[in-house]
């Protein structure tokens, strides 16, 4: 009884703040747009009766998700979302791996240190820190100057408001995300299997490619995800680093809801963009499963 | 007691430098003469 108690807890914490609230989304998707506050009808009114409801659940249909299907703009925003996710994921890998490996590297006095320095930057505001790379990328910004300066370059480039700012800033604001599992995977590795496979013959790169990189497999597919599964919804960083053809769907979001004032199109967005993520988010599940059981 | 490679020394303080040289850069930049404050 009082595990079921325990367990209680948290299911009324996700019923209450996920599911609820995504079942209002969900309403919404399936209402029309009117010019009211709130900017949807049917509204549910508890006055009207057994009449009121029925004639509720009649207004419901689906016209917004065969809207989202005519109109090329969404197809083409979630297409594009995923690209930037897929791109930037994989960077995330070759910037995070070896700072992760050094890490697990490090002697063993160095590494409390070296892990809070890595998480250091989350106490900063996320915000304040994409701010930065607008300075730093934009024409007349550092990078530019710098370039100019030494001389590398004879006009400024182009890079903010490009697609090649917001895979920068998603790089940026994952790479703890993507160190840390990697790091958890290495630590655990057992220096003697690659003194051992030093000894049976291998130069110091196979050794790394034969030795480490399956051991850590775990770390580096745990950190995918967690940096594929926000990069897909993001919103800040497509909309301050990214031009106006940087299509992302969370940008695409955020103007159908207050620009367009379509709250009913916005959430079937949102819906749809849920469905499409659930199927990393269940493999993410089944990978910590596995994980958890093998070590277990 | 072991000690870091040369490759791992270099990662090590580019990743750790493209990660705080940003903030750094604003709290730098943040010194100005700015007309609306």
């Amino acid at each position: 009884m009082r595990r079921l108690i325990l367990i209680a807890i948290p299911y009324v914490w996700l019923l209450a703040l996920f599911l609820i609230p995504f079942v209002i989304v969900v309403k919404i998707s399936l209402s029309d747009t009117a010019l009211a506050r709130p900017p949807y009808f049917p509204q549910w009114d508890w006055s009207l009766g057994w009449a009121g409801i029925k004639d509720f659940f009649a207004e419901l249909d689906f016209e917004n998700f065969w809207f989202l299907t005519t109109d090329d703009l969404y197809w083409k925003a979630y297409l594009s979302s995923l690209r930037i996710a897929l791109i930037s994921t994989l960077m995330t890998l070759l910037v995070g791996f070896p700072i992760a490996y050094g890490m697990a590297r490090a002697p063993e006095h160095w590494r409390p240190t070296l892990m809070m320095l890595v998480i250091l930057p989350f106490w900063t505001s996320f915000l304040i820190r994409v701010y930065s790379w607008m300075g730093i990328l934009s024409q007349n910004g550092l990078l530019n100057a710098l370039l100019l300066g030494i001389g590398v370059i004879d006009e400024p480039l182009i890079i903010l408001n490009t697609d090649t700012a917001v895979y920068i800033g998603i790089v940026y604001t994952s790479l703890p995300f993507r160190s840390l599992p990697i790091y958890a995977a290495l630590e655990k590795l057992d220096g003697s299997l690659l003194e051992a496979a030093e000894d049976l013959g291998c130069s110091r790169l196979s050794a790394f490619w034969l030795v480490t990189v399956p051991l850590s497999k775990q770390g580096v597919i745990a950190g995918c995800f967690l940096v594929f599964i926000p990069a897909i919804g993001e919103f800040v960083i497509p909309s301050l680093l990214g031009g106006s053809e940087t299509l992302m769907i969370g940008k695409v979001l955020y103007e159908e809801f207050f620009s367009n004032r379509d709250w009913p199109v916005a959430s079937a967005v949102a819906v749809i963009l849920l469905l499409i993520l659930i199927i990393p988010i269940v493999l993410f599940q089944r990978n910590q499963q596995k994980q958890a059981e093998a070590e277990g | 007691m072991n000690r870091l490679s040369p490759f791992n020394v270099v990662s090590l303080t580019l990743g750790f430098a493209f990660l705080y040289l940003p903030m750094i850069i604003l709290v730098i930049y943040s010194f100005n003469a700015s007309k609306l404050v």
